[in-house]
């Protein structure tokens, strides 16, 4: 399953790295991709529980996000 | 800057306010008021990223730049370096403002490829034309495009003439007319008439949402560089944080040295350790390059492929559809035994089932509507022709080696072409001509990648050797190699020297994607290729046209040489201020610079690249 996420709020490069990295570390996710430049981060998981545990590290770290 | 956002525009503000109440507390002589000018003066500029930092703290987020700025700027105030404290503050959010300035614009000429993506489409159905997702039209379907509107999915005309503006796909200005039977690409846009539509494809199969997960995905193919410098800034940050503490307590503790000047030092320490700089600079090149590309027509997956086309040594094309327009038609029948319209009925009866572009010209010839009764047994052999039997009769139409396999005693041409030939029940009955044309910029491509150093540049074929002479002579190839079975263009592509330099193979997308896998980057034409194309290959080219290659190649070539200053420039000018903030030489005011002053630099270097002119 993929999904893509708009971070709005997104405006620190390092940031980002840290995002994707804790992202990365969660079992079940395939694959994340958290692009600054554009604020978004399309992730590819397992199953649907996985995208609530992604979108907590979103909301922490990134405030709001956007489901796209 | 014309255009700033509301968040743009309070901050610019808050500098102001700032800077208002500074200058009178730089003049006053009275402490007590000049004290309060500051702290107003500081809390005007800072509230945001003081706030911040105490959020952060409470998830337990350190080592974050509102953070490490909270705590340079605070430790300033204790020491009573007021100034300092405002300073910088101030401008750590001029050199933020203008770094988002310009990281706004690169953001946005790529935002703007993402545009096209269909909002909807006219459906028609028995109750009239609905307005629907693109998403839910199947194929088979039949939609409507207006004026103005963006082709929704891909399809075939079936009813109207317009032209289609391409320009957001293959970066070509010039709208291409459209008549009916035409094939049209999602994302271009219908310019004047009303085009009727039957969808080939359901939208996640569409060239648009091909390129759309193309670009959204292109940054996690990252370059070597990349990976270095990311890597790099998180064991950075902690280090340099460590380095202020120490210098902080050590010296006075052991060598009776003074506390605040050696708290300065590690504060000159704690804004130097920013690491936005470093992970900013050289992504932001990659990521610039990639919108370059997309401006002239050319999607690549990720800053990976740049990297390994900087170093291009070997390029190879295939011929058909690469080199050549791809567009073949029947010059010449020479019968044997047969008629000439008996030997093309066998020719084109024999290919009826086949979509390969030898067939379809065949077909386009023949003009008449083939019967699917009269064939059976159809067998078609890799590289060599179809087998089948017509009318009851044993056929065999291909090239010399399907001849020879059949013991048939076969005749040579003296035409440049493919040539098929054709026997029936083993017997030689004549053979078919048929020519593509060189594609325009062929020729000016192959002298281009000569012009910047790259000999190796070789031509493959599956056709015979006159046809491949024939297009590599006018194209200037010398090295070629003609009458190759797919696997064998694989194996041609998979010998040639890898440590070297990069090995570009550069084909149609068709029915090459082994051979695009075997090389170090594969390389397709989007518009003649489809979606499995764009899949197997690591670079697309929308608009068909050789000369992208070289033109990428020399994108990628000085997105390196930026990468690399930026990289350089960033690591470099971070170390010498830290040398000289633990020496003493280094102010607060130098430090800042090191940090926003650096970003702000690189993201102006790495906005070269999107200059329109490679």
């Amino acid at each position: 399953m993929k999904r893509t996420y708009k971070l709005n709020n997104l405006d620190c490069a390092a940031c980002a790295d840290k995002i994707e990295r804790k992202i990365s570390k969660l079992t079940g996710v395939k694959q994340v991709n958290l692009n600054f430049f554009t604020k978004k981060a399309a992730i590819e998981t397992d199953s649907e529980e996985i995208f609530c545990e992604c979108e907590k590290i979103l909301k922490k770290h990134a405030g709001t996000f956007e489901i796209e | 800057m014309k255009k700033l956002n509301k968040k743009q525009k309070t901050t610019l503000i808050r500098m102001g306010i700032s800077v208002a109440l500074l200058i009178p507390a730089l003049l006053i002589q009275n402490m007590v008021i000049s004290l309060i000018l500051y702290i107003l003066s500081y809390l005007v500029i800072g509230y945001e990223i003081l706030i911040k930092s105490v959020k952060n703290i409470i998830r337990g987020d350190i080592f974050d730049e509102n953070f490490l700025m909270t705590i340079a700027t605070i430790g300033a105030l204790v020491i009573k370096q007021y100034p300092e404290a405002v300073a910088v503050m101030l401008f750590y959010e001029i050199g933020e403002f203008f770094q988002e300035y310009a990281v706004e614009k690169s953001r946005k000429s790529i935002s703007d490829l993402m545009e096209i993506r269909p909002e909807h489409a006219n459906l028609i159905t028995n109750e009239g034309i609905i307005t629907v997702q693109p998403e839910t039209v199947k194929a088979g379907d039949i939609i409507v495009v207006k004026p103005g509107e963006r082709v929704p999915l891909d399809g075939i005309v079936i009813e109207g003439h317009s032209a289609l503006d391409m320009s957001s796909l293959t970066g070509e200005s010039l709208p291409a007319d459209i008549n009916p039977d035409d094939t049209v690409l999602s994302g271009s846009i219908n310019t004047f008439g009303m085009l009727k539509l039957q969808v080939e494809k359901p939208y996640n199969q569409s060239t648009v949402a091909g390129i759309l997960d193309l670009v959204e995905n292109a940054s996690s193919r990252k370059a070597k560089t990349e990976r270095i410098i990311t890597r790099f800034s998180r064991f950075y940050t902690p280090v340099v944080v460590i380095c202020a503490v120490l210098l902080a307590i050590i010296p006075p503790l052991l060598f009776r040295q003074r506390l605040t000047d050696w708290i300065y030092r590690a504060l000159v320490f704690l804004v130097v350790s920013c690491p936005c700089a470093l992970v900013l600079s050289v992504p932001l090149s990659f990521f610039s390059a990639l919108g370059s590309a997309s401006k002239n027509g050319i999607l690549v997956k990720g800053g990976n492929c740049l990297e390994a086309l900087a170093s291009t040594n070997s390029v190879i094309f295939d011929k058909t559809g690469t080199l050549t327009k791809g567009i073949f038609k029947v010059t010449a029948i020479h019968p044997e035994k047969l008629n000439s319209q008996q030997l093309l009925d066998i020719a084109a009866t024999a290919e009826s089932y086949s979509d390969h572009p030898i067939s379809k010209s065949l077909k386009a010839e023949y003009a008449k509507q083939i019967e699917n009764g009269r064939i059976s047994e159809i067998k078609e052999i890799a590289g060599q022709g179809i087998k089948a039997v017509i009318d009851g009769r044993k056929v065999s139409v291909g090239n010399e080696n399907l001849m020879e396999a059949d013991g048939v005693e076969w005749h040579r041409c003296n035409l440049a072409g493919t040539i098929v030939h054709v026997a029936v029940d083993d017997e030689y009955m004549g053979h078919i001509v048929i020519s593509d044309e060189i594609k325009k910029d062929a020729a000016r491509t192959v002298e281009e990648l000569k012009g910047m150093g790259i000999t190796d540049i070789s031509m493959l074929t599956g056709d015979n050797k006159s046809a491949a002479y024939h297009i590599a002579d006018k194209a200037g190839i010398e090295n070629v190699a003609h009458s190759l079975l797919p696997h064998q263009k694989a194996e041609y592509v998979n010998n040639k020297p890898k440590d070297k330099g990069a090995v570009v193979f550069v084909g149609d997308g068709i029915n090459d994607a082994p051979v695009l896998a075997q090389a170090d980057i594969g390389i397709s034409m989007g518009l003649s290729g489809s979606q499995a194309a764009i899949e197997a290959s690591d670079v697309v080219i929308m608009d068909d046209k050789p000369s992208k290659v070289p033109l990428l190649i020399r994108l990628s070539k000085k997105t390196m040489r930026i990468a690399k200053q930026n990289m350089v420039f960033a690591i470099s000018v971070k170390l010498i201020v830290l040398i000289a903030g633990a020496a003493g030489l280094a102010s607060l005011w130098i430090a800042v610079f090191a940090d926003v002053g650096v970003s702000f630099l690189a993201v102006l270097n790495a906005m070269r690249l999107l200059k329109k002119k490679v």
